[in-house]
């Protein structure tokens, strides 16, 4: 499955929108991802499922809203599992997260230059 | 120009809340954050945004919560809510307008529509905000009307323990009203009206009608005469298709008799205490404000009335009152109380069978109802005119010859304009209820048994008493000849004033040995005013012919009260 990592319009619209904010933006969002994958890694711990649907659900809106569509989607699966209760699942989706991240990081970063 | 609106913006993910401000800057507006649900609250209070984006899931105090705290501070005011959600399923959405929402807006957040629905909700909330001005200025304007129309429709004698009436505080807004007056001569006018339509139109007659009733009856003016007036008056302020409903009743104590004129209104029962029976009289007038002066000729009705015997009178209110299956409660039910045996006042077991049958659906703001009770004379006594000026001043020296001729005797009444001249000295406006009377008793015997020539023996009973009018009308119909005149004179004493009267007749004289020996009320029907005349006069004469009597009194008397 290869869906589209960044939608490269949706970004550069919130770029010339936000003009030097967009700065301050993108590492707003960097910091805040970091802070609840590691959130979510101490609730999936706990199997505290209302907190890592909240977490997932809060990570997937920010995302989207940047045009970080496939690491929202990859947060989506884990709310999505987290409704329901399907534990086994939750590490799996933290994986997939943890290795998106990255590459989403370098390309944001990328437009910054 | 679109205007600028303080918009508060509340989400938990800061790139979000960049994202939102961002847009909202830019489309000119005032925008204030909060983090979650609590600050949300806190920074609305403090804020008093115009707007506000809401996110629905938040730490602290989820954005359902917020929607409904702040709809529940919000009573008259109307700020807009657009709930933020990436929730997608019906149930979350429906839930969100449930919870006070006016819309949502999905995401990722689509900027053309984010700002579309600004606008539109700052239009509905600027619209809002006019309404609110508008309805707080009708209700300033509607506590002013009601204020004025209180002082001219003061209560009258509506708090006389023969009358009892129910009337909504703001009915004159429903418009209905209730009006009650002592004549001088010691009777009294009632009157209900039910003007057409609602509100400020409704009431606006309403004010010179009372101011007419009022002003006219404290000067003894006739119902017939009063109604002229209202009707003349109301025709030229009213525009087409409003008018007044109405019953007016004119109650004399002494002669047990109620005059009784009904336009366009409801039947009213006569309740006789003693048989427990009632009859119904039905409207024979259109009603006050349609005919033009010269068309207007008040039918009017006259039932005697034993004491004890009850008139009741109502707007259509009471008749067209519903219950929670829309019945109407209709005029079968409301005669047929008359005929339940019951523990309390007829009034209140009609008021309380509506309420009854009206139930919790309360829409019992148009009752208007009225009960008047025919009482003897002495359990009310004469009315008492107050003065309403703090000091007694008027003209207190003059005096003056009126002369009336055939015709005019015939068709003009002068007592209420000579005791308007009279009352002008307001040393005497206190006992302008005693001054009528007695005018009334000696220009009547220099009218009837002077010009008119009538005798006054078959004036002994209820029916003779009938047919002495039936013949004083006849002769008063074809008078041409004859003369009245009526002096009056006043000269102040220093302490008060001294009054003269004179009235002569044309007549040959009449018998006023034996109205004068006549000193015992309920004796008959004539003359049932001298015992009062000898109260307050220091000096009361005829001449020897009898076609001349003078009275002389002076104020202030101890003789008076």
């Amino acid at each position: 499955m290869s869906a589209i990592r960044i939608d490269r319009a949706a970004i550069l619209e919130i770029q010339e929108m936000l003009e030097d904010e967009f700065v301050e933006l993108v590492n707003t969002y960097k910091k805040d991802i970091d802070n609840k994958i590691a959130a979510l890694g101490v609730a999936i711990d706990a199997t505290d499922d209302d907190t890592i649907r909240k977490l997932s659900h809060s990570m997937k809106g920010a995302s989207l809203n940047l045009g970080v569509i496939h690491f929202g989607e990859l947060c989506h699966r884990l709310e999505e599992d987290a409704k329901v209760a399907i534990r086994s699942q939750y590490a799996n989706h933290l994986a997939k997260i943890q290795e998106e991240k990255p590459m989403v990081f370098a390309e944001l970063d990328a437009l910054l230059v | 120009m679109q205007q600028s609106l303080r918009i508060l913006i509340a989400d938990d993910n800061e790139t979000d809340r960049m994202i939102l401000r961002t847009i909202v800057r830019k489309e000119g507006h005032e925008v204030m954050l909060a983090a979650n649900g609590e600050e949300a609250l806190r920074v609305f209070y403090e804020g008093r945004p115009d707007l506000i984006l809401l996110d629905v899931l938040m730490p602290v105090m989820d954005g359902l919560t917020v929607a409904k705290e702040i709809r529940k501070s919000l009573v008259d005011d109307y700020v807009p809510i657009i709930f933020l959600t990436s929730l997608q399923d019906a149930e979350s959405l429906a839930e969100c307008l449930e919870s006070g929402g006016d819309d949502f807006l999905s995401k990722p957040y689509n900027r053309v529509i984010l700002k579309a629905k600004i606008k539109a909700f700052g239009r509905m909330r600027n619209m809002h905000e006019k309404l609110q001005e508008h309805n707080r200025q009708l209700v300033i304007e509607q506590q002013v009307a009601k204020t004025i129309f209180d002082n001219v429709a003061h209560s009258g004698c509506l708090d006389m323990h023969n009358i009892s009436y129910s009337l909504s505080p703001l009915s004159v807004f429903n418009g209905d009203t209730v009006l009650a007056e002592r004549k001088p001569d010691g009777g009294m006018h009632l009157f209900l009206g039910d003007f057409t339509g609602h509100g400020l139109p409704a009431a606006i007659g309403a004010m010179p009608l009372a101011e007419i009733f009022y002003g006219m009856t404290a000067k003894g003016f006739s119902m017939e005469e009063v109604l002229r007036e209202i009707n003349s008056k109301l025709r030229g302020i009213l525009p087409v298709g409003v008018f007044c409903c109405g019953c007016f009743l004119e109650l004399d104590f002494y002669e047990k008799k109620a005059q009784i004129w009904m336009g366009g209104i409801p039947d009213i029962v006569l309740y006789r205490s003693s048989t427990g029976s009632i009859e119904t009289i039905s409207s024979n007038n259109l009603p006050l404000g349609v005919l033009e002066a010269h068309q207007f000729q008040p039918a009017i009705q006259e039932s005697f009335m034993a004491d004890g015997d009850e008139l009741f009178i109502w707007s259509d209110g009471i008749i067209e009152a519903r219950n929670a299956n829309e019945e109407l409660f209709g005029e079968e039910r409301l005669l047929n109380i008359f005929s339940v045996p019951r523990k309390q006042s007829m009034f209140d077991s009609i008021l309380d069978a509506v309420d009854e049958f009206v139930g919790e659906t309360g829409a019992d703001d148009d009752l208007t109802l009225l009960m008047v009770r025919m009482v003897g004379i002495d359990e009310i006594g004469l009315p008492d005119f107050e003065n309403k000026r703090g000091s007694l001043g008027g003209p207190q020296h003059w005096d003056f010859s009126y002369k009336l001729y055939g015709s005019s005797l015939r068709d003009f009444n002068p007592l209420p304009l000579v005791l308007n001249i009279l009352t002008e000295v307001e040393g005497l406006r206190s006992m302008s209820g005693q001054l009528y009377t007695m005018l009334a008793e000696l220009y009547s015997n220099g009218l009837e048994h002077g010009v008119l020539k009538l005798s006054s023996d078959f004036k002994t009973s209820t029916d003779g008493f009938a047919a002495y009018y039936v013949e004083r009308e006849k002769r008063l119909a074809a008078l041409e000849e004859g003369y009245v005149i009526i002096q009056a004179k006043h000269v102040p004493d220093g302490v008060g004033g001294v009054l003269e009267l004179y009235i002569e007749d044309s007549g040959d004289g009449f018998d006023h040995q034996k109205f004068l020996q006549k000193a015992v009320p309920g004796e008959g029907y004539s003359g049932r005013g001298l015992p009062l005349i000898r109260g307050i006069c220091e000096d009361f004469h005829y001449n020897d012919k009898g076609n001349v009597v003078h009275a002389r009194l002076r104020w202030p008397t101890n003789k008076l009260n």
